[in-house]
């Protein structure tokens, strides 16, 4: 946990304080920042600047709430608004991916996923940041509506349909089967 | 959700939640209407249980990590041109007048001259000691570029630097002969001090020769402390 005297050393341009900052956050930042953006490359340019930002915004750190915390709102507005830039996230209410309204008959098992991470690359970016802003990070669908421009209804509609589409891609984990095993796609096709 | 809400829908000649409805029910609890349904149609309890376990394995996802994805080499550029981290300030920092800079380097020092000198007493020559510590870092580390490789060190330095300041502080010398060895210790750091300094007038800038030159000073700094808290009453501490 960075205390009050490393942040204060890190404001004064201390690079001894700011790196360790990085080193004791960097795992947990960089891994919400993997989460939402999917891409590895991108990924990595948007980590940079989701840095930056905090370094920046270190003097507006109140320490009225835990560092990490703090750190991890910036990190995932600054992603957000990295991903609006890459017009990744323009409209997202209207950009539902239609294959992930229907749960259609699909027996191609490159479909497949083996992890949650895994899963969520194949889903649309607009999918992907809800599911993940909600399941994973704990947002509201009120928060998420704020951080998005959109509805709250239309936060709901996208996280599931996101988890249907992970279902589907997932069958074999959350059914507890093992991959590959014959007949394994497990959820149900109606 | 409430009762009138309930829209099941047809499948397979028989009535089902909707498949997003279900999805819904992975985190939230069914109304009276649903949950009657779940408990006779074991086809939508199947699939709510899915997404309830899908859920469940989402919500761990939060305390997974990964490689990071950002290096600090080139952050500090960035926050270097950026005017949010004082170039130089390291090295300013650490030849001035930072006493507790140099505290923990004299720290890290004694860690680092500990594993050599265990090496040397262990009957190894000098040059068998460093080609060992060589040997063990080449075997166990692979590095990209040297950014990744100052990173590294940079992180590996903080580390041992908190580990040493413990062990600098819970020395387990005993009192009896402790005087002597603090004395061989500040000999065998003065020499180190000269081969250091010299090599500095060849590399002036050379970061890794300044970092061991420091830490060399702040072990001496240190080692001195040391003697003069182990010296015998009437004893002054002039030369060694």
């Amino acid at each position: 946990m960075a205390t009050h005297e490393t942040i204060a050393r890190a404001i004064a341009g201390d690079e001894r304080a700011l790196r360790s900052i990085w080193t004791q956050h960097a795992p947990h930042i960089d891994a919400v920042v993997r989460r939402l953006v999917g891409d590895p490359d991108l990924s990595a340019d948007i980590a940079q600047e989701v840095w930056i930002q905090i370094f920046r915004a270190l003097p507006s750190y109140r320490g009225d709430s835990q560092f990490g915390t703090w750190a991890h709102r910036i990190a995932v507005n600054r992603t957000l608004n990295a991903l609006r830039s890459a017009r990744r996230l323009a409209r997202v209410e209207f950009e539902i991916d239609e294959s992930s309204a229907s749960v259609e008959p699909d027996s191609d098992r490159t479909l497949l996923a083996a992890t949650i991470e895994e899963a969520t690359a194949k889903l649309s970016p607009g999918a992907r940041t809800v599911f993940v802003m909600h399941d994973v990070e704990g947002y509201t669908h009120e928060e998420i509506a704020r951080e998005l421009g959109i509805t709250p209804g239309g936060s709901k509609s996208q996280l599931f349909k996101a988890r249907a589409k992970l279902r589907r891609l997932l069958g074999h984990v959350v059914e507890g089967l093992q991959a590959g095993k014959e007949g394994e796609h497990a959820a149900p096709v109606y | 959700m409430s009762s009138k809400d309930y829209k099941p829908e047809k499948r397979e000649n028989m009535l089902h939640l909707s498949i997003e409805r279900l999805a819904e029910l992975g985190d939230v609890e069914p109304t009276r209407d649903e949950a009657e349904h779940l408990a006779q149609c074991a086809q939508c309890a199947r699939e709510r249980a899915a997404y309830r376990r899908l859920t469940a394995l989402a919500g761990d996802e939060r305390s997974r990590l990964g490689p990071p994805l950002t290096e600090w080499g080139l952050l500090r550029e960035r926050l270097v041109a950026d005017g949010l981290v004082r170039d130089n300030a390291r090295w300013s920092v650490a030849l001035g007048s930072s006493r507790r800079w140099m505290q923990a380097a004299a720290a890290a020092f004694l860690v680092v001259g500990g594993v050599f000198a265990g090496r040397v007493s262990a009957g190894m020559s000098v040059a068998q000691a460093v080609a060992a510590g060589q040997r063990a870092d080449t075997t166990t580390v692979e590095f990209r570029s040297p950014s990744e490789a100052l990173a590294v060190l940079n992180r590996a330095y903080e580390e041992y630097s908190s580990a040493a300041t413990y062990l600098a502080a819970n020395d387990t010398v005993s009192t009896d002969r402790a005087f002597d060895r603090f004395r061989a210790r500040l000999a065998f750091l003065d020499e180190v001090a000269q081969s250091t300094r010299e090599a500095l007038a060849e590399a002036p800038q050379d970061p890794l020769i300044n970092q061991f030159y420091v830490s060399t000073l702040g072990a001496r700094d240190a080692t001195l402390q040391r003697m003069g808290q182990v010296v015998q009453v009437g004893n002054q501490l002039g030369r060694w």
